[in-house]
């Protein structure tokens, strides 16, 4: 890592700088404390102390519980399923394209990212999606979820523009030593793009992480499940006439907020890890190398 | 400036590569590129382009029952009740304003902290911030919104008993409707401006740290550095993340307003996006609220082009 | 990368997407003629007799989910069932916000479920397509279905003369009603109050006299909260009935009549709710409560005095909560209060949702589907969709039961509460509860009984209530709010109301009114 004190000290600048960070830490800190610490507080606690952010009475019960519930742990596994399959598909097909729609010279280029643009704007809605999938015989299987998600033309746009950041030496001398695109691309392009990789691996991910309502939609079966939805089930917020009425189970508000938590935790540990391709300079390097 | 510039020169040129216009041979030298987006391309044309079609219901009185062609066809029926609407010119103007505070409030907050995040120093402490200030994104509009009554509550909220307590009156930050918009879109800066910083994060790590030495020879002040390195650094990306956001003008995250919305602040707080839902899900319209998601496509269409126009003009790549 | 394989598959598909859908339409077409005639002619067809129950069969059951777990093929109750009927239970339950939008796309793709549960609008509007398989030629074959869900009437509700096309769901009519802090009540030296201004009175007094003693003003007399909608209020129905006002339609001179008419009558109930909310008697969040907060203050805060109380939840899990937030509390029913003109009325629900089976599947299929159903409502399987399996779910322990982890893991009481049960107000007792308070919960909902306070149109179809009705009755709501809230005069709601007639509620009226008369007949 690369010190910038190098590039002059600047007391006013600093304070600046480190103040407004701090307030916002503050600002994101306390509120995300809040839900964690009711994870480990009792119910009574979670209900009648309003807001606090140390529990009275500390309790990892709820952790336990989930720990041992057979539906909380197939859909999590689930999840990690369509999470690790789902971002494999969706990198290699964005990458791909987005480093195509990158060359300014191809033929057709300016059509095929407008008509990439268009799907970012109108899209037919559930029903015809639903037909289509149904019509490849996708319902059922994971792979309706991985398909029907993956491109998100929104990412795929902001690569292609990373990619086309790229110094154009790199491409010419590579063309000079007689490289072919796959080459350039698996050895050159991606590895030096590896910021962008992370980023969109990551976005890719955390959205893979989330499927909820196409998994409801294509699985009929409900041990194909992800983890969503059973958060969703657990949370429960938007059933109203029949709240109480039906009898079903309830969750305790102590174990809901241990499943956000859990749910949470395997994405939010994954982001120091990447956190080494943000490093400055990646770039220079490589191209005096 | 004269290193910023330069960069860019030297992006100019390189799309201007050797062959562009042998027409027989430009199309053969793409051969593996064109195999390269065939993929991606099938993508689009199987589960975006096909089931385009179904737009068709907005002008039909759309049924499950009887499918896409055998629902009465209606014309421009659907569009006309929508203008008609005596709520239209509400539904718009909510819109417009909470999308015009996302635009210069919510848009540019990434930004700020991707650029103040640059400008630490301390590793562990831009990475402790960067770690911490994206956790929000994990907690969905739910959680998002319960904590904000747990603390905003007339009754019991938080701050309205530190208020009680310290002999203010209570403040209705929740059913007041002055206070909607704001609370939209602080709500939002709190959950996504920590997310959305990781794309400027990574445009930022592609810069050459020559510029920034080169800059402290030419005795350039941190105010400077940032102005004329790291921001040109950042432009393509705010320019392409900022045409995308117009395109998205009438959509402000359905979920997020309806979970805010009340009997009390619905005069601001009803929108685009919740007309759809109590028309499409609550009253089964299918095809008006179709009909109304093409009328913001539409519009978001005719920003995107207009945009991409104006980008053009300025140089820049744009994103189409 | 098989590139070739998509290329094909979407040149199929692009014409397969649109001649599939027609296809189904057409059988949904050709089922609304001829459907009832096969039905008729073979009566005998979906008869157990005829299931021997030696094919195993995959059933796809689709239902609306309340929180809790969902179902899972290795849970004793589901091994059971596979044992008993050779079945392959795939039971789905969904949120209630996305289940209108699957069974929407269910039924443009022409494929429902093997049966699945239906809400009101659903039913009435799909009944007539040939969507639903016709019981009543076949009814007669599944004692249990006649004998347990209310009898014929019940199971003819809803239903086009002659034909039953689904079972009703069953929820307790009179599910819940207020409950009060007795040991308030007695700190303040005040009785239970009978009448509307006494309840005021109680209610004020909860909030200004400082009942817990802890010398702050912090306690207030009752909450509310909206449907989950915002059409309506929940939790005060006793108030609304109080005041004169009907449970969305009642019968006036012979029509219907809807409670966003009645202005007096608004007015009067408007004026009460403004004077609570001005004077601190009312939950001040009430707008922004969501369904389950009122109670959940009650339960925990120790702040409210007054709650609208479902009995099994009580004994269940209010008076142990409270215990510990306050241990001196003590709750007592407390019966709907007078109006001015002696009016009374208890929050009361409707049975409108139905469990139909798919009339396009296999009759075998169906005839598994009728004896399973038939078997839940049997003393046998009412026990096991209660409870779940002796051994797993819970275990007898001398002369008592006690519930097992395994019960609340797999959520073995699913089918009784998320598909079908027994007309019965046992529905949420279990084996294992304490006999005195299952003795508590039939008081309270005897002496809720005599307050029914009926939805006069409950089982009618307004095909404009179901299209305009969210958006009108949403806004008729935010001025009545306003009102309460004191953000506009009183006077405003003659406004409200007429707004609401003049943008379809006149319509939505008339419609009521014809379907009413109709069903007089």
């Amino acid at each position: 890592m690369r010190s910038f004190d190098a590039r002059g000290r600047q007391p006013a600048f600093t304070i600046l700088t480190i103040g407004i960070l701090l307030i916002s830490l503050l600002a994101v800190v306390f509120p995300f404390l809040y839900v964690v610490m009711t994870s480990f507080a009792p119910r009574e606690e979670i209900l009648t102390r309003g807001f606090f952010l140390l529990p009275h009475r500390w309790t990892i019960n709820a952790y336990g519980y989930l720990m041992n519930n057979r539906q909380f742990t197939t859909s999590f596994l689930n999840a990690v399923h369509i999470t690790v399959v789902g971002t494999i598909v969706n990198m290699v097909l964005t990458s791909l394209m987005a480093y195509g729609l990158s060359k300014a010279w191809l033929k057709g280029r300016r059509a095929l990212n407008f008509m990439v643009l268009f799907t970012m704007l109108f899209g037919g809605g559930i029903i015809p999606t639903y037909l289509v999938v149904k019509s490849l015989h996708l319902l059922d299987s994971y792979w309706s979820i991985f398909l029907t998600g993956a491109i998100a033309p929104f990412h795929l746009i902001v690569m292609r523009s990373f990619f086309q950041n790229l110094p154009s030496e790199l491409e010419e001398a590579a063309r000079i030593d007689g490289c072919g695109e796959w080459r350039l691309l698996g050895r050159i392009v991606l590895p030096l793009s590896m910021p962008a990789v992370a980023t969109f691996t990551l976005f890719y991910a955390v959205q893979n992480w989330n499927s909820y309502f196409n998994a409801v939609l294509y699985l009929n079966d409900s041990d194909k499940w992800p983890l969503q939805v059973f958060l969703r089930q657990m949370m429960n917020e938007a059933n109203d006439s029949m709240e109480n009425v039906s009898g079903a189970f309830e969750y305790s508000p102590t174990v809901k907020m241990a499943a956000i938590v859990i749910t949470a935790l395997p994405l939010l540990a994954v982001y120091p890890f990447l956190q080494k391709y943000f490093n400055k300079g990646m770039l220079m390097g490589s191209v005096k190398g | 400036m004269s290193m910023g510039e330069k960069e860019e020169a030297v992006a100019q040129t390189a799309s201007s590569p050797v062959g562009r216009s042998g027409g027989a041979a430009a199309w053969f030298r793409g051969i593996p590129i064109y195999l390269m987006i065939l993929p991606g391309f099938l993508f689009f044309v199987i589960f975006k382009y096909i089931p385009m079609g179904g737009l068709v219901i907005a002008f039909q009185e759309y049924d499950p029952f009887l499918g896409f062609q055998g629902s009465p066809w209606v014309g421009l029926d659907n569009f006309h009740r929508l203008f008609s609407d005596p709520d239209f010119g509400m539904l718009l103007r909510n819109t417009l304003f909470l999308s015009g505070l996302n635009l210069f409030l919510f848009f540019p907050a990434p930004i700020l902290l991707a650029v103040l995040l640059n400008e630490v120093s301390r590793s562990w402490f831009r990475k402790s911030v960067q770690t911490i200030i994206y956790m929000p994104h994990f907690l969905s509009w739910v959680i998002v919104v319960n904590i904000t009554v747990v603390l905003f509550a007339t009754q019991d909220g938080g701050i309205n008993n530190l208020l009680d307590s310290l002999g203010y009156h209570r403040i209705e930050f929740l059913t007041d409707s002055h206070y909607f918009r704001a609370l939209y879109v602080f709500q939002n800066i709190w959950k996504e401006s920590g997310w959305s910083a990781i794309i400027f994060l990574a445009a930022l790590a592609g810069v050459n740290p020559m510029l920034y030495e080169a800059a402290v020879i030419d005795g350039a002040s941190r105010w400077r550095q940032v102005w004329h390195v790291t921001l040109p650094a950042l432009k393509s990306t705010i320019v392409i993340l900022f045409i995308l956001r117009l395109g998205q003008v009438l959509d402000l995250g359905f979920e997020h307003v309806l979970l805010i919305q009340n009997p009390v602040n619905l005069n601001v707080a009803d929108v685009f996006d919740t007309y759809v839902y109590r028309n499409g899900v609550l009253q089964g319209n299918f095809s008006y609220s179709t009909t109304v998601g093409v009328f913001k496509s539409a519009i978001g269409l005719v920003l995107i082009i207009l945009a991409n126009r104006l980008a053009k003009a300025f140089g820049q790549e744009g994103v189409y | 990368m098989k590139r070739w394989l998509p290329v094909s598959i979407a040149a199929v598909l692009a014409m397969g997407t649109i001649a599939g859908c027609g296809d189904s339409n057409d059988n949904a077409a050709h089922s609304v003629d001829s459907g009832s005639a096969d039905n008729t002619a073979a009566p005998s067809a979906p008869a157990s007799a005829q299931d021997d129950l030696s094919k195993k069969l995959d059933i796809d059951i689709l239902t609306i989910s309340y929180g809790g777990a969902s179902w899972s093929n290795d849970s004793a109750i589901a091994q059971f069932l596979d044992k008993k009927f050779n079945v392959h239970l795939n039971f789905q339950a969904i949120s209630q916000d996305n289940y209108e939008e699957k069974l929407n796309v269910l039924a443009a793709a022409g494929k429902f479920p093997d049966a699945f549960l239906v809400q009101k609008a659903d039913f009435l509007k799909w009944r007539d397509k040939g969507v639903f398989l016709d019981l009543a030629p076949v009814i007669d074959q599944y004692p249990n279905l006649t004998e347990y869900l209310g009898g014929k009437e019940s199971l003819q509700f809803m239903n086009p003369p002659g034909k039953i096309y689904g079972l009703p769901y069953y929820q307790i009519e009179t599910q819940t009603s207020f409950g009060i802090r007795k040991d308030w009540l007695d700190k303040l030296g005040l009785q239970l109050p009978t009448t509307i201004d006494e309840f005021y009175d109680v209610a004020k007094a909860f909030a200004t006299q400082d009942p817990d003693g802890d010398g702050k003003a912090d306690t207030y007399g009752f909450s509310a909260s909206l449907v989950q909608n915002k059409t309506d209020f929940k939790h005060i129905d006793p108030i609304k009935a109080a005041f004169g006002l009907v449970n969305n339609w009642g019968v006036k001179d012979g029509r219907l009549i809807s409670w966003h008419t009645q202005t007096q009558e608004l007015k009067d109930f408007a004026t009460f709710m403004n004077k609570a909310y001005k004077e601190g008697v009312l939950d001040k969040d009430f707008a922004i409560n969501k369904v389950k907060d009122p109670q959940d203050k009650y339960e925990s805060a120790g702040k409210v005095g007054i709650d609208d109380v479902v009995p099994n939840n009580f004994y269940q899990s209010i008076v142990p909560n409270l215990k510990k937030v306050d241990p001196n509390a003590e709750t007592v029913q407390l019966l709907p209060p007078k109006g001015p003109t002696g009016l009374q009325g208890t929050s009361t629900n409707s049975i409108t949702q139905k469990v139909v089976i798919n009339a396009k599947i296999d009759k075998e299929k169906q005839a598994r589907l009728l004896d399973m159903f038939n078997y839940f409502l049997s003393d046998e399987g009412d026990i096991l969709t209660k409870n779940g399996v002796e051994g797993t779910d819970y275990k007898k322990d001398g002369d008592k039961y006690v519930k097992l982890d395994a019960f609340d893991q797999d959520g073995a009481n699913q089918i009784s509460t998320l598909l079908l049960r027994r007309f019965d107000l046992h529905t949420q007792i279990h084996l294992w509860d304490d006999p005195t308070t299952v003795a508590n919960v039939d008081q309270w909902f005897k002496n809720s009984e005599p307050f029914k306070w009926a939805d006069a149109a409950a089982g009618l179809e307004s095909p404009t209530a179901t299209k305009q009705g969210t958006t009108l009755d949403q806004k008729f709501m935010a001025t009545l709010i306003k009102v309460i809230m004191g953000d506009q005069p009183i006077g405003d709601i003659d406004q409200a109301v007429a707004d609401w007639k003049k943008n379809g509620g006149d319509q939505i009226t008339k419609e009521y009114n014809d379907a009413y008369q109709a069903s007089q007949k």
